[in-house]
């Protein structure tokens, strides 16, 4: 059976005739189940965590990236396949999996195209997309063998499984059990910007793991663009992969 | 995967230091600094603002940069006009442009084929 779990965000009136259209699509294609919705009152992990204790094959999530990256944590050692209908403009990892917005993903839901996703792990918690670091000065350590030293134009360093955003324009296979350095300079407005017309290249150095020392100006990291830890950070690929339903226009 | 870093397995860009013994699988380019030891089982580009001080291991090797270490090239090593190297040298092919440096010694086996510029 499916288990439909509503973020709390969308207790707001205004989501009512978008949910509506949802479960009616849900219900056309025979895949309608139970539906759980957060609200105030309730805490989204431990509500989660019961469910998830009751065994169910399939849970569906609807909100954004937060609501996934809420239940990230709590879905990734269990034998679950995870389906996401996004709602909003933030849902960087629905489109990266190819599912459409709204009532469109309930057709994805319904077809179960299911890949195995690679799962991040920093210093113990699972991630799904990055984990990155501002400011020179940076050292990581990289598959124990060699240091990574960001010098003063770096702008932020980043440690990826997959990479979400368009405007770097790299899109890395999920399933490579790798993970990818990514050093992005700053870019320089000033006056006597000699370089303008020569921008400085970001590195990409392919790691298993790596080891996320502090910045001078920083000693902290961003996990999945929402959570911060600090540092040092222990990252590497999990030997736990996430089964998520995908549509077909996925991006690897 | 973006054209920029379409078939480059690792780019060492200019905002990034390498300190120590760094492997890779496939092509690598280098246009910031390394120190310790380079080797890649296929191709090395190392730019023109380049500073490698390491020994450097690779199947192919273009460099426009600057080298202090010693090169073991197996098959094809050009040096362009740019290139400054500290070091002593071995490969099957190699190619010198007008005002490239080298100082250390040059071992090319048997089957040697110099070309100059």
């Amino acid at each position: 059976m499916y288990q439909y779990i509503y973020d709390g965000f969308l207790s707001d009136k205004k989501y009512d005739k978008v949910l509506t259209r949802i479960e009616n699509r849900l219900l056309d294609l025979g895949i309608n189940g139970k539906v759980n919705k957060i609200t105030v009152l309730k805490n989204f992990e431990s509500y989660i965590k019961e469910l998830v204790d009751k065994k169910p094959d399939v849970i569906i999530i609807v909100g954004n990236d937060k609501t996934l990256a809420k239940t990230l944590n709590i879905v990734a050692d269990k034998e679950i396949i995870l389906g996401i209908i996004p709602i909003g403009n933030e849902n960087t990892i629905a489109d990266f999996f190819g599912i459409s917005r709204e009532e469109q993903a309930c057709d994805i839901i319904a077809a179960r195209r299911i890949e195995e996703i690679d799962l991040g792990n920093v210093n113990g918690q699972y991630f799904l997309s990055s984990v990155e670091i501002f400011g020179a000065g940076t050292t990581i350590i990289c598959n124990d063998s060699y240091e990574i030293k960001a010098l003063e134009n770096t702008e932020k360093i980043g440690i990826y499984n997959l990479c979400l955003k368009d405007n770097m324009e790299i899109m890395f296979n999920p399933q490579d059990k790798n993970l990818e350095i990514i050093s992005t300079p700053k870019i320089s407005n000033g006056f006597f910007n000699f370089n303008k017309n020569k921008p400085l290249k970001k590195s990409l150095i392919r790691v298993l793991k790596a080891r996320i020392l502090s910045s001078r100006e920083n000693n902290s990291v961003l996990v999945d663009a929402h959570k911060i830890m600090k540092t040092p950070a222990e990252v590497t690929v999990s030997n736990r992969k996430l089964k998520i339903i995908v549509g077909k226009n996925r991006k690897f | 995967m973006s054209k920029e870093f379409k078939d480059v397995e690792t780019i060492i860009g200019s905002t990034v230091k390498i300190e120590g013994n760094f492997k890779g699988d496939g092509d690598v380019v280098v246009e910031g600094e390394v120190a310790g030891k380079l080797s890649t089982k296929k191709n090395l580009t190392v730019g023109e603002n380049a500073k490698i001080a390491a020994d450097v291991e690779a199947i192919n090797a273009l460099v426009a940069g600057q080298i202090v270490g010693n090169l073991k090239i197996t098959e094809s090593l050009e040096l362009t006009a740019t290139a400054k190297i500290t070091g002593d040298v071995s490969a099957k092919i190699l190619t010198v442009a007008t005002g490239a440096r080298l100082d250390g010694k040059i071992s090319m086996g048997d089957s040697v084929l110099i070309e100059k510029e």
